[in-house]
């Protein structure tokens, strides 16, 4: 066994079993399972919010966007100048990506752990029996009754209506991956044209690519994308953070804050020979992506 | 409706059909099978059977020879004129076994993968399910004699005795089916942990010889379906049974998933003898003859045993291979069909000199 089975797959797994064990119901020990390791994340997911919220705010910060109006022709200028605030405020640019990046290798894993479980061959089987630990009989475990609702969770799940396999998990995580990605986008989030172009085909592309690997493998594996993608929704309103206006095509939004473009246009005609007042940056408190944004809004209009 | 959520919405119903159309195949991490004849070999892995001549291992063909959507893992049950087997697709099929271009019929009614060697006898093709059913197929034509249903995946080749197919269950039992009708035993037979391996039938006896995850080894009368003997170990714990017995000399000899290796007498369960822990096992034991027999370990190691324990030779192995397929052996050789290893097929000649008889790798085309 290496030790990624050791740390990650081998204990999560047997969590999964146990819980199985315990409710008698595989589907059930999926939700529940995801929902224990979401609840576990949770701070990770808080500190990642803060980080990018902090981000966000630096974003729009008047200072932060005279610098880089000014220094836009001069990238290394314009990086050195941004550590300098970043050291200033107090933010570091890698916190909103650390956390995600510490999930990447839980989630992996958990989602490791639930193939393991769903063991529909022998040599699957016995690699499950091998890791399940000695305090757990292993006896009462394998199989795991894989059948939730209609579904078998070991196969692609189809929902047969007159006849017609509807693969209705797949398209629970199209939608549920589609309204997650919307949900969290920020009210500035199309701030930035090109930005907002990227976002928009991700929010497209993400959505049918997990579709696709939920329509193509078993159940329990679309189960868990549905459970969380809801739970992340969750997380996310938990900590006020979620944009429900976005979802809602035709709620009137937040006048959106201009764009950087221009912005940079404006500042760097306005700023052309002026240097930048270090001191002039606020320290405290820290002005909001959305007063920023107001505060640039009355010079783009006057010009 | 907004037009460009309809747009959206669009887009991803054109895409869900489009990779419908696309799909890639189930996933499975399952083993290669093999099946013989007296002259030729039967591979099954992935998307193709790969017939091959036994005494020169060459490839005689390929099936199917186009790329044709099959995902099989299963050895092929041979008679004199088809191949029959089930695949990932969920579709048992019949072929004509020297025009492979031709089949004879094919069965779509599971919903489940076939994931081992079907069974046949008066007509009656019986063929497990992961979809938690026993199919009962008319071999003429591939209608639905009969269907059923319990409570998990079938995994294990059935044996047919009497006009009754026993079958191995995850549900921790045996089960005696009708074959004509497929309507079970009142009494099934409960071992204690779930039945991944076939049972085995002696004839002389009249007894049904399996093992199961419980740690036990039992001995059935297969017309009472009444326990004669078990087995759970002596000095060693008996663990996890994945493959059937093998009868030598008039001894039972089996192992389990940690390689013991144990003889017992089939008429009472007397242990005769055990060799502890060769090394982890999930392949069976594999008679040499009438008195010897092939030790197959995960790891790629290959023994072999006369009946009172006495090595044949050197212990050899395959490099990179892992082993989860039991050795097949015809008069002339016995066949190792690793995964991983440099070729799907290594045939080494009974009497073992160090030397391969022939590898087979198939060639790209």
């Amino acid at each position: 066994m290496n030790i990624w089975e050791l740390i990650f797959i081998q204990p999560m797994t047997n969590i999964l079993l146990l819980i199985t064990m315990l409710v008698k119901n595989f589907g059930i020990a999926i939700i529940l399972f995801t929902l224990l390791i979401k609840l576990l994340t949770m701070p990770l997911t808080a500190k990642m919010v803060k980080s990018r919220k902090e981000m966000a705010e630096l974003q729009n910060d008047p200072h932060y966007k005279k610098i880089m109006a000014k220094y836009k022709d001069d990238r290394e200028k314009l990086a050195m100048e941004q550590q300098r605030m970043y050291k200033e405020k107090g933010i570091s640019p890698f916190s909103s990506c650390l956390p995600m990046f510490l999930q990447f290798p839980i989630m992996i894993a958990l989602y490791q752990s639930i193939m393991r479980v769903m063991a529909s061959t022998p040599v699957e089987l016995l690699k499950l029996e091998r890791i399940v630990y000695p305090f757990l009989d292993i006896n009462k475990i394998i199989p795991v009754q894989n059948r939730f609702l209609w579904m078998d969770l070991g196969q692609p799940e189809r929902l047969n209506v007159l006849g017609i396999g509807i693969p209705v998990l797949a398209i629970l995580v199209v939608i549920t991956t589609w309204l997650q990605s919307k949900a969290m986008e920020g009210p500035d989030a199309n701030a930035d044209p090109s930005a907002a172009a990227a976002t928009g085909s991700m929010n497209k592309i993400m959505p049918l690519f997990m579709g696709y690997i939920a329509y193509q493998f078993s159940a329990g594996l679309a189960l868990y994308f549905v459970t969380s993608n809801l739970t992340t929704m969750l997380q996310y309103a938990l900590m006020g953070e979620l944009n429900w206006k976005s979802l809602i095509p035709w709620a009137k939004k937040d006048e959106p804050a201009p764009t950087n473009k221009v912005v940079e246009t404006t500042l760097a005609e306005e700023y052309e020979d002026e240097e930048v007042d270090e001191e002039a940056v606020p320290q405290s408190p820290k002005p909001s992506a959305r007063s920023a944004a107001r505060k640039m809004r009355p010079k783009k209009m006057k010009k | 409706m907004n037009k460009k959520y309809l747009k959206v919405i669009i887009l991803s119903l054109l895409s869900l059909i489009l990779l419908a159309g696309c799909a890639t195949g189930p996933r499975a991490e399952s083993t290669t099978g093999l099946a013989a004849n007296e002259s030729h070999l039967f591979v099954s892995l992935a998307n193709k059977i790969y017939k091959v001549e036994l005494e020169t291992g060459l490839e005689i063909w390929r099936y199917p020879s186009d790329n044709s959507r099959m995902m099989v893992y299963a050895p092929v049950l041979l008679n004199d004129e088809y191949f029959t087997y089930g695949d990932l697709y969920n579709t048992l099929q019949r072929v004509n076994l020297e025009t492979p271009t031709q089949k004879v019929w094919e069965f779509k009614e599971a919903k489940g993968w076939y994931q081992t060697k079907v069974a046949e006898s008066d007509g009656v093709i019986v063929a497990p399910n992961t979809d938690r059913n026993v199919y009962g197929v008319n071999a003429k034509d591939g209608t639905l004699l009969w269907t059923h249903e319990d409570k998990f995946a079938f995994l294990a080749e059935p044996v047919i005795v009497d006009g009754k197919a026993i079958i191995s269950s995850q549900n921790h039992e045996i089960l005696w089916l009708d074959l004509k009708t497929g309507k079970p035993e009142e009494k099934s037979f409960a071992m204690k942990g779930a039945v991944i391996s076939a049972p085995y039938y002696d004839e002389t006896l009249g007894y049904i010889f399996v093992g199961s995850l419980g740690h036990e080894f039992v001995a059935i009368d297969a017309k009472t379906q009444k326990e004669v003997w078990r087995y759970e170990g002596s000095i060693l714990k008996l663990s996890g049974i994945w493959a059937p017995p093998i009868m030598l000399q008039g001894q039972l000899i089996f192992n389990d998933d940690l390689g013991n290796i144990i003889s017992v007498d089939p008429k009472t369960g007397a242990e005769n003898w055990i060799i502890a822990e060769q090394g982890k096992m999930l392949a069976g034991l594999a008679a040499i003859g009438e008195d010897a027999f092939i030790v197959a370990l995960e790891d790629g190691t290959i023994r072999g045993f006369d009946v009172n324990r006495k090595p044949l030779f050197p212990e050899f192995d395959i490099p990179k291979g892992k082993i989860y397929t039991t050795p097949l052996v015809t008069d002339e050789m016995f066949i190792i069909a690793p995964m991983g290893a440099e070729f799907l097929v290594y045939a080494y000649p009974i009497e073992y000199t160090g030397m391969t008889k022939w590898v087979y790798k198939p060639a790209k085309k």
